[in-house]
């Protein structure tokens, strides 16, 4: 019934279940990386003086942890609305 | 034949006094033309131009060298280290904006002079900011409040864990000798198989398992505010005000907080107060339909508690997709109350009231600065408001000094003969027409400031003029 648009969830084999939490897994680790990546960058002087962290960094890595993660939400929320209205729009 | 000699001559006359300026062959093959003064308009012109154009970029420069010098003041305050489980101290700015103006006006004040220094000097801040009157003093009374309702809480919980241990206590070693036997060895087998999948089921966490806690040593180490680790209160945390209307609603709110009920009074007073009091939630353009709102929910008396009750919580969430302005609660005390109010008996356990959780002693230990927002506005103040923006560098340096005196906790206990005027000149500048609205409708900016002794004594504050730029010294 699907095709209706009131069909539930295609049942979902166990190896279609694996390979949709790898996805996943992928998806967070990218996104994990591009973070550490981006506040390491903005934060975090590469002269490298002291192994510890210094108040300003760690207050800038706070902030920027904090932005990424709101944009990020920010923007899948976008990205799924979008996503909806296309679907939306191919359904009968 | 007369006429026509005068102008010739006139005409003449004029070449004859325009000045030969300077110049020389040189110029005069490039074709420039002989160098000479302009004419006296001309003169003026430029001349006022130049004044008032350097003035202001004269100031402007100032006022960055200053915000600099103050920034390089405290940073070396951001060069200490901060273990990895640590978080640094934290500041809560309350901004509200200055009488018939805008929000963005104060919020300039807090981008060019205030959030340079405290980023600079490596503190966190949180920002409090409000459209309307009232705000400011609902979130401070509402933090003291809850902060109170948890400290209720936990002393309940506590009493009751004792009593339940002695009652366990005395059942366990009445039946457990009785039990004992009774009980089969499979059956405490399987008692224990429960209880180890309960424990471990408790015990889980992905920690353990992946990600980047894995391998990590300090994976057990607790996140810990550096608020809560200082032993003296008043060296945690702080708060700044910008503006006097903010420094009244957040002391108009500790009042509430600390004074007031936990739950809204009951609403049996006559008509006639219930204007006055929703009067006070105007906000700060003074609309009249504003008013109106507030009235007409306050006449049923049991529904409008409910009411308000949802709105405080539906304040916090959903500040922004609510369209329709709601109406501020209205104060749960009022100041002439506070004399008759009893301080609360969770409060008054002495030592210092933390938070729960974080461990940050309360934002009523934490001391206060002010921080005045001159505002003028009006057609008729244009010239002391154009004399203002050519001093700007003044207000600057205060505010930017004001700022270290923070950072760099210089404290002095609240004194309440003076610090209840903290700011106060800046009220010469409030319009007198909205001073004369706000009082027909009862705003709490424009009526007198008036504390309780016994809240006041906990307070401290923050004194600017015990900065110096060069007294820092990092150990």
């Amino acid at each position: 019934m699907s095709f209706l648009g009131f069909g539930g969830q295609p049942q979902l084999n166990s190896q279609q279940k694996i390979s949709a939490a790898e996805a996943e897994l992928d998806l967070v680790t990218d996104m994990f990386n591009k973070l550490v990546d981006n506040c390491h960058k903005k934060c975090v002087q590469a002269s490298y003086n002291e192994g510890d962290l210094n108040k300003n960094e760690s207050s800038c890595i706070d902030r920027c942890v904090a932005k990424y993660f709101e944009t990020n939400v920010k923007v899948g929320e976008n990205m799924q609305k979008l996503g909806n209205a296309f679907g939306g729009a191919g359904k009968f | 034949m007369s006429g026509e000699e005068g102008s010739k001559s006139a005409s003449v006359a004029g070449n004859a006094m325009k000045k030969p300026g300077y110049t020389n062959p040189a110029f005069k093959a490039m074709g420039i033309p002989p160098l000479r003064l302009p004419s006296r308009n001309w003169m003026l012109f430029w001349t006022v131009l130049t004044v008032s154009v350097s003035g202001i970029v004269y100031d402007k420069h100032q006022q960055k060298k200053i915000t600099q010098k103050w920034c390089k003041v405290v940073e070396p305050l951001s060069q200490r280290k901060l273990a990895v489980h640590e978080k640094p101290r934290k500041i809560t700015v309350f901004i509200a904006p200055p009488p018939s103006d805008y929000l963005d006006t104060s919020m300039g004040i807090w981008r060019r002079y205030v959030k340079p220094v405290l980023y600079s000097s490596g503190v966190d801040y949180e920002v409090f900011t409000e459209e309307k009157q009232g705000l400011i003093r609902v979130e401070v009374a509402e933090r003291i409040r809850e902060l109170r309702r948890e400290l209720i809480k936990h002393e309940a919980e506590l009493r009751r864990y004792e009593e339940e241990a002695k009652l366990w206590n005395r059942c366990k070693r009445a039946l457990s000798q009785g039990l004992n036997q009774l009980k089969s060895k499979e059956e405490i087998d399987e008692e224990k198989e429960k209880l180890l999948a309960l424990k471990f089921k408790a015990e889980f966490d992905y920690k353990n398992l992946l990600g980047v806690f894995l391998n990590n040593p300090r994976r057990d180490l607790e996140v810990v505010s550096e608020d809560a680790l200082v032993s003296n209160p008043t060296m945690a945390g702080g708060v700044i005000c910008i503006g006097r209307g903010a420094y009244k609603e957040y002391m108009d709110g500790l009042h509430e907080g600390i004074l007031g009920p936990l739950s809204p009074a009951k609403e049996n007073s006559s008509p006639k107060e219930e204007v006055s009091q929703s009067a006070s939630l105007v906000d700060h353009e003074l609309e009249t339909e504003e008013v109106t709102k507030p009235l007409e929910d306050s006449t049923p008396a049991p529904t409008s508690i409910e009411s308000t009750k949802d709105e405080i919580t539906a304040e916090k969430t959903d500040s922004e997709t609510t369209e329709l302005p709601k109406p501020i609660p209205k104060p749960y005390i009022s100041p002439e109350d506070y004399a008759q109010a009893k301080l609360p008996k969770e409060l008054t356990s002495g030592g210092t009231i933390r938070e729960f959780g974080s461990d940050v002693p309360a934002i009523f230990h934490q001391p206060v600065l002010v921080l005045p927002m001159p505002n003028l506005v009006g057609f008729l103040n244009i010239p002391e408001r154009i004399y203002r923006f050519y001093r700007r560098r003044y207000a600057a340096e205060a505010f930017c000094k004001a700022t270290s005196s923070c950072v760099l906790q210089k404290i002095r206990p609240f004194e309440p003969s003076m610090d209840l005027d903290l700011a106060k000149f800046e009220e010469n500048d409030w319009p007198k027409k909205w001073i004369k609205e706000g009082e027909s409708k009862g705003s709490e900016w424009v009526r007198e400031l008036k504390g309780d002794d016994r809240v006041l004594s906990k307070l401290s504050v923050f004194e600017p003029s015990l900065t110096e730029s060069t007294d820092f010294k990092d150990e």
